[in-house]
């Protein structure tokens, strides 16, 4: 595997004093020319303090050493002089070069020290740009979960601040610590929200380092055309800004792509060009991870020499950078110089001591997870922040005409919000519609539910009765009916054996009374349980009770079945010939009618059952009288069989009932 | 008449009977009422149809089965079948407690030669047992007219015109005069389903398939007029 040449840098991506003012190098110059002709005075007072600062700051750039020396005297300056703003600038600055220069532990005392300051004089923007030199001082030790969560706050606070520039620096850092902990998708994707924001402000340098920023990031993730398509305005930036930082990095990016494309020696030469930008800077992690570059392609073009050459001053900068990320890369790319000499004892050497450097890196990942996922989630958060900076640039930035423009897409997406919003809200009111239905079909099955559960009990329990009734029947005829039947033939011996006795009048009054307790007791059976209902089922249990019903001459019933020829099962039958007896006795007792017809339609599983008589009818409306009429009951066994019940009655042309039943496949 | 048959069976030979009730009580009475008949003999008694299929198996013949159709282990009406299907000479006569003519049309279908209403009189029960052993079908005479009616009926299965309900009439005549389900079910506050049905029920009665042939044919049968 190849070790990956290219670094990101996200650590000097220093904040201007004085937003926008680095428009060329003649200006820059200029200014520097004015502050040095100021420092001749030898005035000890505040004044010479800012303008060692300010010198300090734009030498910065390219001339680490002396702007040291500034920012010490600054600070020294600022102290005997209890000057608050002036110790936190100095310091805060200290803070920056003694990072350069790889003293973390310095480098973080003077960042402690300027916060308290700055929080001192309230300066907002520096308590931002505390946060972020904060994010420099952990990335560069590879920290970059403890870094994605500093450069988040000072995203944060410069939002707050309300300026567009700082802020977008702090999200250009974020990208290069996305980018670090291998998350190119989002870092490519907040690159691009950025983009036209900086583009929009015409400031090269934030335009550079996101571009730079993103064609690294579309390296990594093999995205090669878009990546080349960042080149040539990359490139073009790198040549004419002043920014050695910005062009060191877009060059070595450049080189990059050249790498990736196998152009070893097009690579050297932009890792070259790259080399010399960073040697002004002093940055040894820089230049470290330069020169590892340059190994690398060596190494590709198989050119040992220059490539060991490149390699010593990559492990020796490494070293002096004191960053562990930097001396990983060496070693592992020395690892491969060894192994394409053969030899593989000091490649192993290398590429152990790679891994441990490794290992120590991932205890520091492990660490600082739960920072991570915590500035993860603050990302997300501040994608939506940087949709609403497009906005507001692009209202601050354009003139009327093209602003009308804009009023007019704010109004197309308005007027399309608006459908959006109305569709959505008929949707919603549809959902709830549907919703409502389907409570209400909840409902209605939690009814049908009980329902049925209540069917299925009161069915056991009618089921139970007909059981009953059924066995008291049989115990009527089969123990007091024979005792009768056997009492009546014992009767009829005697009077065969004894002469004279059918003259009796006693005996024949005896004989009567045991006929008539018979008859009776059939007639009570049979109500409690026709036999032939049990016997021959419901269509001749209804032929018999029709015969009955006919022989008292007062009411004739005609009964009529249709597709009835298979039974229905025993304690369906028994309900149904239950109900007709209860319409057919209602019609006895109440219609005054003639004529009846009892109708059975069974079609498949449905049955439907018509009783109708030809009598004086009564009013529906009135439910006392329903009642009375004994349909209460034919109502509840309709409804045990689950069926519908309706009743029709016109006064003087008759009555009729009809049921409609869905029958169980039994 | 029922002296010549009496002088006739005296000559023969003893008629064989077996008894076959689940009740002892009953072929206790039937032994009574029977003893001073001479010619009259209970070869057997059983109280299972069981029992009865095996006696009738295992011994002599026998020439009249006297039987409760309520047994505890079978229907009598089945248990007819049965016997009728091993001996088709026996007489078979059924007894019975309730006079219900399906149960009677269903036991003379299967194979009985008579039936008997238990509170019979001594003189009905020798008389019967003369009749079917003459060949003649014996009906306990309480229930004799009833049941010959239903037999014809059961004969003559329905060629009479169906009787149509008042609401059937309606819908008929709303069909005639071309109206749709909905619109019936609309005049007579009537659900679509309701109307349906009635539709359906038309048809099946009147055994045609669709609306056009119902009209034409009940407009034939004339039940469409007011």
């Amino acid at each position: 595997m190849p070790t990956l040449p290219h670094f990101r840098l996200a650590a000097v991506l220093t904040l201007l004093l004085t937003a926008g003012i680095r428009q060329g190098r003649c200006q820059y110059e200029h200014e520097i020319d004015s502050l040095q002709r100021l420092l001749t005075r030898p005035k000890e007072d505040t004044s010479r303090a800012g303008v060692l600062i300010r010198l300090a700051y734009y030498i910065g750039d390219y001339d680490v050493r002396k702007a040291l020396q500034y920012e010490k005297e600054a600070y020294a300056l600022s102290r005997k002089l209890g000057y608050a703003s002036g110790l936190a600038r100095s310091a805060y600055q200290l803070s920056q070069a003694y990072m350069s220069m790889g003293n973390y532990p310095l480098s973080d005392s003077f960042l402690t020290e300027a916060e308290r300051y700055f929080v001192r004089v309230h300066d907002k923007f520096y308590m931002a740009a505390v946060e972020n030199e904060r994010g420099d001082w952990c990335f560069m030790q590879s920290n970059y979960w403890g870094a994605a969560e500093h450069y988040t706050n000072a995203a944060e606070a410069f939002d707050r601040n309300k300026d567009t520039i700082s802020s977008l620096i702090a999200y250009q850092n974020l990208v290069a610590v996305l980018a670090e902990v291998e998350d190119f998708e989002k870092a490519v994707a907040i690159g691009k929200k950025i983009l036209p924001v900086a583009q929009r402000r015409k400031d090269t340098l934030q335009i550079g380092y996101t571009l730079q920023g993103l064609a690294t990031d579309l390296i990594d993730l093999k995205r090669m055309r878009e990546a080349e398509a960042c080149l040539p305005p990359l490139l073009a930036i790198a040549g004419r800004t002043p920014d050695n930082n910005l062009a060191s990095d877009a060059y070595s990016t450049v080189a990059t792509y050249y790498y990736y494309r196998k152009d070893y020696a097009a690579a050297i030469a932009y890792y070259k060009k790259a080399l010399s930008k960073a040697e002004t800077l002093q940055s040894q992690f820089q230049l470290a991870n330069h020169h590892k570059s340059i190994a690398s392609a060596y190494l590709g073009l198989n050119d040992l020499v220059n490539a060991r050459k490149h390699l010593e001053k990559a492990l020796d900068l490494a070293g002096k950078a004191n960053n562990k990320k930097a001396q990983m890369n060496a070693n592992l790319s020395y690892s491969e110089y060894f192994e394409k000499l053969h030899d593989y004892r000091k490649a192993d050497q290398y590429l152990h001591r790679h891994l441990e450097l490794k290992d120590s890196t991932s205890d520091a990942r492990t660490r600082n997870y739960a920072q991570y996922l915590e500035s993860r989630y603050e990302t997300e958060k501040k994608e939506k922040e940087i949709l609403r900076l497009q906005a507001v640039e692009a209202e601050k930035d354009f003139g009327i005409r093209r602003r009308n423009i804009y009023i007019g897409v704010a109004a197309g997406l308005v007027l399309t919000l608006i459908v959006i919003s109305l569709l959505l809200r008929r949707n919603y009111r549809s959902r709830q519609r549907l919703s409502v239905q389907q409570a209400r079909l909840r409902e209605e099955k939690i009814a049908n539910m009980e329902r049925q559960q209540q069917v299925v009990s009161l069915q056991s329990m009618i089921n139970g009765q007909e059981t009953e009734r059924t066995r008291i029947a049989r115990d009527l005829h089969d123990g007091l009916g024979g005792l009768f039947s056997t009492v009546k033939m014992h009767f009829s011996a005697l009077r065969h054996e004894v002469g004279g006795l059918q003259d009796n009048s006693l005996y024949k009054k005896t004989m009567d009374m045991v006929d008539s307790a018979g008859e009776e007791l059939r007639k009570i059976a049979h109500n409690m349980m026709p036999e032939v209902l049990m016997k021959l089922g419901l269509v001749e249990a209804l032929k018999d009770f029709c015969g009955h019903i006919n022989a008292g001459r007062l009411l004739h019933v005609s009964l009529q079945t249709y597709g009835m020829e298979e039974p229905l099962g025993s304690s369906t039958e028994v309900m149904l010939y239950r109900i007709i007896q209860e319409l057919v006795n209602n019609i006895i007792k109440h219609a005054a009618a003639t004529e009846a017809i009892i109708q059975f339609n069974r079609q498949g599983n449905r049955l439907s059952i018509t009783v109708e008589d030809n009598g004086r009818g009564f009013d529906l409306r009135q439910a006392e009288e329903n009642r009375h009429m004994g349909m209460e009951t034919v109502k509840d066994r309709v409804s045990y069989l689950n069926g519908h019940l309706s009743i029709e009655s016109r006064k003087d042309v008759g009555t009729t009932v009809m049921i409609q039943l869905l029958l169980n496949e039994a | 008449m029922a002296i010549c048959v009496y002088l006739v069976a005296s000559q023969q030979a003893m008629i064989k009977l077996l008894i076959i009730d689940d009740h002892p009580l009953v072929t206790d009475g039937i032994r009574t009422m029977l003893k001073d008949v001479a010619y009259l003999e209970i070869a057997g008694t059983a109280r299972t149809a069981k029992a009865a299929i095996a006696f009738l198996r295992d011994c002599p013949p026998i020439d009249v089965i006297l039987m409760d159709i309520n047994l505890p282990d079978m229907d009598g009406i089945r248990l007819c079948e049965l016997i009728r299907d091993t001996h088709k000479e026996v007489k078979i006569l059924g007894l019975t407690y309730i006079n219900e003519a399906a149960i009677i049309t269903q036991l003379i279908k299967k194979g009985a030669n008579g039936y008997l209403i238990k509170d019979m009189e001594r003189e009905e029960l020798i008389h019967a047992i003369d009749q079917v052993m003459d060949g003649t079908l014996y009906l306990s005479k309480a229930a004799n007219e009833k049941v010959l009616r239903q037999l014809r009926e059961h004969d003559i299965p329905g060629k009479t015109i169906p009787v149509i309900t008042r609401r059937e009439k309606e819908i008929l005549q709303l069909l005639y005069k071309g109206h749709t389900s909905q619109e019936i079910a609309g005049q007579l506050y009537l659900s679509v389903y309701t109307v349906d049905t009635h539709r359906r029920n038309l048809l099946q009665k009147f055994n045609v398939h669709n609306t056009q042939a119902l009209l034409h044919v009940t407009r034939e049968m004339g039940l469409l007029d007011a």
